[in-house]
């Protein structure tokens, strides 16, 4: 609090985290599960909370060797100079696509469901200034807000939940219809709603109590499965299966059923309100993307870089990238790259550090 | 070419006083201004010393310079220098000895009587000050029902008095400070020395010793110079004027600050939860204060943003409320020519200048305003035309739950923040009203006071302190001071664990 360097709480590491994973993919995910593997979807989710959750703890692994160095400040160290620098710009570029991602999603997504008739520049105009606004004071600023987006959307779960009243359970069976091949094919599709987690990589070295971070990881892993199950088996014991193949935004969908005496189109209020949750995942990996940069060039360049990326996504809606075949098929471009970077290169450089602090230790003995 | 240590030397040397009486007059009456209420009394005491007494006769106590000072010092005294020794012979309570002109100047003004002897190089210094004062009064702007009704008044002994009959710990520090180059105030800090948190005392002294201005009048004026953001329209210090509340601030761990001629109190470091608490709250039923503090937090929210609300529903999602409401809104909104946000500003504003005509008018006159304002908006622009029904409501509720708020400051940063609420939302819709929400936490969050975050207890989360935050359980389970002020002795109830 007092000019020491700002640590995070353990509430804030597992928030951060939470809130980073739940964005993008929970609207859609029942969509993209069923069109593989039918009303199985939600057992690919267990599966990929598992893997996810194997990979969070190799992260965790290969930077308790390190405890105040991000993955940006190990890279150069472990892979030489320019192998290191050259990771280091495809992190920055993987976590600024990601960022970018999500705000051109949500601007999207507001223009289809809320406001039809404006622009989207203007939309985009509006949703730079809280992005700004928070992405420019750092983790301090972003973690706390992060608390606070839990506790603002905290009604969201009980609004969800009301539609399991109507639903038929025995849409889900039989469990496991047509084998466990289709669900494993549909576990990569969970990923995007996982991603999230490879925020420890930068957010382990300013954690107050270092032993609690697997714990936290976990925590926030099981808290985002959670969600998105609960999502998926209402989809499915609420939606029909033409709806559930057709319809892009299943869990909007499923708001839609909710009728209150003095409320219709609940649904509108919900996506207002979940832009605070799509933001969430917007500014960490536009935090990342930031000091991944600042790390390449070996001095703060947030407050100059900050302003071009936000005009340079606000020019990017004058295009027409805002429309339902680019959302997709970006989406699986972001879906291969966070299965690579995530997924992927969490193992590989797990497995690297081992072999490479091995070889440091035996060089040192025998030097 | 004079050194340095030269100029020193002469200026030292013409501070100084002379030892002869009539040098030193003269030399009085370049340097105090003439006034007709400054007096020179000159005469010769019991013992024949030449001597004289001067003070503002307006800024003293009569009765103490005539009977305590003059009387003795006429009468009875033989020797001047009795006055310092240990058979002090005068009923007055202290008395100072000074060499330094600048001293002398220094109480002149504030009020003091000043003797000058002949043929000796000092003066002496009585307090005689005694001015003109308000009595106490029930406190104007946070009027309770429960607690006590004593608020501060001008005289800063007084308010230090109302204080310390609330806390009698001799664990108080009180330490004093003076700021303003041409009109120096007297300002004292205040805390608990094996309580408070050591860092905000020195940051709160730090900031004021870098204050550097001519002159500063009252609290508020100071709260702007040492507080963290002057930037933002939220308060970040409590400005009271109630000695329980200012009491209990002091007992939790936080620093006070009173002025010399400042009916308040400072206190530092707040967050935003702390300004909907009130004293009351503390001597009713927990329950009735727990449902108190959450109808404030609502009425927060209401207050910030029922007519954005209303204007994004009625200009781009009238799909969200229910027909039977819609056709109701409808017809009353068919024989008005405005837009939402025009109608909705036009009766914002009208209503704030009723309310700040009301504010400065003396009473009887004040409920006049109230009377013709209520008719006419709310009777004749509706009839007329002008605005619908369901706005009156919505800018009269919005309006009330405005004064639900206990604290002036964030009342009316509350009531400022409509506006750009309404703009937003009438450009676009629900989600600008959600997006402007988020920044205004988003601010929020960003605040600091004294180096604390403001949005403390919620952001970053402290679920302990929401024992006297949102709600208010019973005083036993307040077992400790809150979190966010780092205190040293961190329970205030039990044993410490």
């Amino acid at each position: 609090m007092f000019n020491k360097k700002f640590s995070l709480s353990f509430s804030q590491y597992v928030f951060l985290i939470y809130k980073t994973q739940i964005g993008v993919g929970v609207l859609t995910l029942p969509h993209d599960l069923f069109v593989i593997s039918g009303s199985d979807g939600w057992i690919a989710i267990i599966i990929g909370w598992m893997i996810s959750t194997i990979v969070s703890f190799l992260i965790i692994n290969t930077l308790e060797k390190n405890p105040d160095e991000t993955l940006f400040d190990l890279l150069p160290r472990y892979f030489g100079k320019w192998l290191g620098k050259i990771i280091l710009v495809c992190w920055i570029l993987y976590a600024l696509f990601a960022a970018s991602y999500s705000f051109m999603y949500t601007v999207y997504l507001i223009k289809v469901w809320v406001l039809p008739n404006t622009n989207p520049v203007l939309i985009g105009l509006l949703f730079i200034i809280p992005i700004y606004q928070i992405t420019r004071l750092g983790l301090p600023m972003i973690s706390r807000y992060a608390e606070f987006t839990f506790l603002i959307t905290i009604w969201m779960y009980p609004i969800i939940l009301i539609t399991a009243q109507e639903g038929i359970w025995l849409n889900l069976m039989p469990i496991a219809r047509d084998g466990f091949l289709p669900i494993l094919k549909s576990t990569p599709v969970t990923a995007l709603s996982f991603l999230g987690f490879e925020m420890a990589f930068v957010l382990y070295p300013r954690l107050q109590n270092k032993k609690k971070a697997f714990k936290g990881i976990l925590l926030a892993n099981t808290m985002t499965a959670i969600v998105l199950i609960m999502v998926t088996v209402l989809s499915y014991i609420r939606l029909s299966e033409t709806e559930l193949a057709f319809a892009v935004w299943p869990t909007l969908d499923l708001i839609k059923l909710v009728h209150f005496p003095f409320l219709e189109r609940l649904e509108i209020i919900f996506i207002s309100a979940y832009i605070i949750i799509l933001f969430m995942s917007v500014i960490p990996y536009l935090h990342m993307a930031l000091i991944g940069s600042s790390n390449l060039f070996q001095r703060s360049i947030k407050k100059p870089l900050l302003p071009v990326i936000l005009t340079i996504w606000v020019g990017g809606l004058f295009f027409p990238i805002i429309g339902f075949q680019p959302v997709i098929s970006i989406k699986k471009m972001l879906s291969t790259s966070g299965l690579i970077f995530a997924f992927l290169f969490p193992v590989v450089f797990w497995i690297y550090s081992k072999v490479f602090l091995a070889i440091c230790k035996k060089g040192q003995v025998k030097g | 070419m004079e050194t340095f240590q030269q100029q020193e030397d002469k200026k030292n040397s013409d501070e100084l006083l002379y030892t002869d009486l009539q040098v030193n007059l003269e030399q009085l009456q370049k340097r105090v201004s003439n006034g007709p209420d400054l007096i020179v009394r000159s005469f010769q005491t019991k013992g024949k010393e030449n001597v004289s007494l001067v003070y503002y006769s307006s800024l003293v106590d009569k009765v103490s310079v005539n009977d305590h000072l003059l009387r003795p010092l006429m009468y009875q005294l033989d020797n001047t220098s009795e006055l310092l020794g240990p058979n002090l012979s005068i009923p007055i309570g202290k008395v100072t000895k000074v060499f330094d002109w600048n001293d002398i100047e220094k109480a002149i003004f504030q009020g003091q009587s000043v003797l000058f002897i002949d043929q000796t190089s000092h003066a002496l210094i009585f307090c005689t000050q005694g001015w003109p004062q308000r009595g106490i009064q029930e406190p104007q702007n946070e009027s309770s029902l429960k607690g006590g009704h004593q608020g501060f008044v001008e005289t800063l002994e007084i308010n230090l008095a109302l204080i310390r009959r609330y806390v009698s710990d001799d664990n108080l520090v009180i330490k004093e400070h003076s700021i303003g180059d041409r009109a120096e105030s007297k300002i004292l800090i205040l805390y608990i020395d094996d309580v408070v948190n050591p860092v905000f005392v020195q940051e709160i002294t730090a900031r004021i010793q870098k204050v550097n201005k001519d002159a500063v009048l009252d609290l508020g004026e100071l709260e702007e110079m040492i507080e963290d953001n002057p930037y933002t329209i939220f308060p970040q210090f409590l400005i009271s004027e109630r000695p329980d509340s200012v009491a209990s601030n002091l007992l939790q761990g936080r620093v006070v600050l009173l002025m010399d001629h400042s009916p308040n109190a400072l206190v530092a470091p707040m967050t935003l939860t702390a300004f909907f608490q009130s004293q009351d709250d503390y001597s009713s039923r927990w329950i009735v204060a727990t449902f108190l503090r959450l109808l404030r937090l609502l009425s927060f929210f209401i207050s910030m943003s029922l007519p954005a609300l209303y204007i994004s529903i009625i200009s781009f999602h009238y799909e969200l409320i229910p027909l039977d409401l819609m056709l109701s809104v409808g017809e009353s909104r068919s024989k008005v020519p405005f837009p939402p946000i025009l109608e909705a500003i036009l009766m914002e504003i009208a209503i704030e200048m009723l309310r700040e005509a009301g504010l400065r008018l003396p009473n009887p006159i004040g409920q006049t305003v109230g009377v013709v304002g209520g008719i006419v908006i709310g009777e004749a622009a509706v009839q007329a035309g002008i605005v619908s029904n369901i706005m009156v409501i919505v800018v009269s509720v919005t309006a009330i739950a405005g004064f639900i708020i206990p604290n002036y400051d964030m009342s009316n940063a509350v009531r400022l923040v409509r506006f750009p609420m309404m703009i937003i939302s009438s450009l676009f819709g629900i989600v600008g009203l959600s997006v402007g929400l988020m920044v205004l936490f988003a601010h929020l969050i960003s605040l600091k006071s004294l180096g604390v975050p403001f949005s403390s207890s919620f952001a970053p989360i402290h679920l302990s302190d929401w024992k006297d935050n949102f709600i208010r359980t019973p005083l036993k389970a307040m077992k400790k001071r809150p979190f966010s002020l780092k205190a040293q002795q961190s329970r205030r109830q039990g044993k410490e664990d």
